[in-house]
C-alpha cells in the first residue's frame, strides 16, 4: 500500500468515523442545535486558540521536535477547557476545525487538504466525549482526551499528512520523539486545563452578563 | 504577523471566490506535482500576484521569516531524513543520522512546493478582508451558524490581544515577573483565569445582544458578492491551468512518493 492510499484510506475511515459518531449521538438522543450564547462561546474558545500559540511562535519552540511539546501545552489546556465549558456533541469538532481554519483565514491561506486532518482530530475527540458521558469532570477524562488529541494529532500529521501531501522523509526515530512529546505537552495541558476550569466555571456561573 | 493589508491592487478587487479558487488550485498542483522544474515554475506564477500587489518591506518581515525558516529547515531536515539511494554522505552525527548532498537537494524541491503554497496562500489573506473570505465561503457551502462564529471570532481577536496585554501588565506590575520557561508557564496560568472569564461574559453580551435583536442562522448578509467579467477570465484561467498542469505531470506516472528528487 501506498502513502497515497493510505492518505484515500484515511479520508475513507473519516466518512465512517463520523458516520458512526453521528449514529451514537441518535442513539444518545443528544444531538441538539448549539444555542447562540454557546456560538458565541465557542467563537471565543476559537479565537482563544490562535492567541494561545502566538506567544510561544519564538524560543523554544524553534527547536526541531520541542515545537511538539510547546505548542501542544496550550493548545491542548484551551481545548479542553473549551469542552468543559461547552458540553455538547459537536463542540470538539467545531472548536477543532473552527481554530484549523481560523488559522488559514488568518495566515496561511486557505488549504482544504488540511481539513481531513483536523476532521479526524475534531470527530475522534467528539466520539470519545459521547463514550466518556459527554463529561470531563475526572482528570482521568480529561487526560485520555488530552492523549488521545496528541496521539492522532501528531501520527497523523508525521506519518501521512507531511509525507503524502509535502512528500517529506521522516526517520521513525523522529516521529516516535515528535508524537512523544506531543503526547507529553497535550498531558500538561490536560493537567492545567483541570487546574483551571473550577475556577472559571464558578466565576462564570454566577457571574452577570 | 500576515494580515490584511488594504489597497487599490487588481487582485483586491477580485472576488473572493476567485482568490479561494486560486489558492485551491495552486495546492492541487503543489501536491501533484513532482519535478522540480515544473515546481519552480508553479512558485514563478504564483509570486506574479505579489508583482501586482507591492506590499511595503516591513509588512513582508514575518513572511521573510517564515521563508527562511521552511527553506532552511526543510533542507536540513530532508538532508538528514533523505533515506533513496544513492546517497552521497556529507556529514556523519551518529550512526544512521547523516547529512547526504541529496537530501538537501530534495528538501530544496520540496521547499519549492511549500513556498508556492505559501505565496498562494498569503496573497489572498494579504489582499482579502477576514469577513469578505467568510462571506465567500458561505456563499460556497459553510453552514451560517458555523460563519456566524468565526466572524464573532474575528472580532474578538483584537479584544482578547488587548485584554491579554492589560492582565499582563497588571500582573506584572503585582510582581508576576520572570524569565525561562517556568515562568512563561506561571505567567500563562495566571492569565486564563481572568483572561477567559471577562471574554466569556462579553460573548455572554453579544450573544444576549443578538438574541433580542432576534438573531437567526438564516439571516440575510449585509453584502453580496458579485463575480465580474476579470473574477470570470481569471477562473478560466486558472482552470485551464490546472487542467494543462494535471495532463503536464500525467506522464510521470503513479510513481512512489520521493522517487524523483
Amino acid at each position: 500500500m501506498t502513502l497515497r492510499d493510505a492518505y484515500v484510506a484515511s479520508v475513507v475511515g473519516l466518512l465512517a468515523l463520523v458516520a458512526v459518531t453521528v449514529l451514537l449521538a441518535f442513539r444518545q438522543r443528544s444531538i441538539r442545535r448549539f444555542k447562540v450564547a454557546e456560538l458565541a462561546t465557542l467563537a471565543l474558545l476559537i479565537c482563544l486558540l490562535y492567541v494561545a500559540a502566538i506567544p510561544w511562535q519564538v524560543g523554544l519552540a524553534k527547536v526541531p521536535g520541542i515545537d511538539a511539546l510547546v505548542f501542544s501545552i496550550p493548545y491542548t489546556a484551551v481545548l479542553l477547557l473549551g469542552l468543559r465549558l461547552v458540553p455538547k456533541p459537536g463542540a470538539a469538532t467545531v472548536l477543532v476545525c473552527g481554530a484549523g481554519l481560523f488559522g488559514q483565514l488568518l495566515g496561511r491561506g486557505l488549504n482544504p487538504a488540511w481539513w481531513p486532518y483536523y476532521l479526524w482530530c475534531g470527530v475522534s475527540l467528539d466520539l470519545y466525549l459521547m463514550l466518556v458521558g459527554h463529561a470531563l469532570h475526572s482528570f482521568r477524562a480529561m487526560l485520555g482526551a488530552a492523549v488521545l488529541r496528541g496521539l492522532l494529532a501528531y501520527s497523523y500529521m508525521y506519518l501521512l499528512l507531511a509525507p503524502v501531501l509535502w512528500k517529506q522523509f521522516y526517520a521513525w526515530w523522529y516521529v516516535g520523539l515528535k508524537v512523544s512529546l506531543g503526547v507529553v505537552g497535550c498531558a500538561i495541558g490536560a493537567w492545567l486545563a483541570w487546574r483551571l476550569a473550577p475556577p472559571i466555571e464558578r466565576a462564570t456561573r454566577y457571574a452577570a452578563p | 504577523m500576515i494580515a490584511y493589508l488594504e489597497g487599490p491592487s487588481p487582485i483586491h478587487r477580485l472576488d473572493p471566490r476567485t482568490k479561494i479558487a486560486w489558492s485551491v488550485a495552486v495546492s492541487l498542483l503543489a501536491v501533484i506535482f513532482r519535478q522540480p522544474w515544473y515546481l519552480a515554475c508553479l512558485l514563478a506564477v504564483t509570486l506574479c500576484p505579489w508583482c501586482l500587489i507591492r506590499p511595503p518591506l516591513t509588512r513582508l518581515r514575518f513572511l521573510l521569516a517564515a521563508v527562511g525558516a521552511t527553506v532552511f529547515g526543510t533542507a536540513l531536515s530532508q538532508g538528514f531524513f533523505y533515506t533513496l539511494e544513492p546517497r552521497t554522505e556529507l556529514l556523519r552525527l551518529l550512526p544512521g543520522l547523516s547529512l547526504s548532498v541529496e537530501g538537501l537537494w530534495y528538501g530544496g524541491v520540496v521547499s519549492l512546493r511549500l513556498l508556492a503554497v505559501l505565496a498562494a496562500g498569503t496573497v489572498v489573506v494579504f489582499t482579502t478582508h477576514p469577513a469578505d473570505l467568510i462571506l465567500a465561503l458561505t456563499k460556497l457551502g459553510l453552514p451560517q451558524w458555523f460563519s456566524f462564529m468565526l466572524t464573532l471570532a474575528l472580532r474578538f481577536l483584537p479584544e482578547t490581544i488587548e485584554q491579554a496585554k492589560r492582565i499582563l501588565v497588571a500582573q506584572q506590575l503585582r510582581g508576576a515577573g520572570g524569565r525561562g520557561p517556568l515562568a512563561a508557564a506561571r505567567r500563562f496560568r495566571l492569565l486564563v483565569v481572568p483572561l477567559v472569564t471577562s471574554l466569556l461574559r462579553s460573548a455572554r453580551q453579544i450573544a444576549m445582544a443578538a438574541e433580542v435583536r432576534a438573531y437567526s442562522v438564516r439571516h440575510v448578509p449585509a453584502r453580496e458578492l458579485r463575480l465580474s467579467k476579470w473574477d470570470w477570465g481569471v477562473l478560466l484561467g486558472l482552470t485551464l491551468l490546472t487542467v494543462a498542469g494535471c495532463a503536464a505531470a500525467w506522464p510521470s506516472g503513479p510513481r512512489e512518493i520521493g522517487a524523483t528528487p
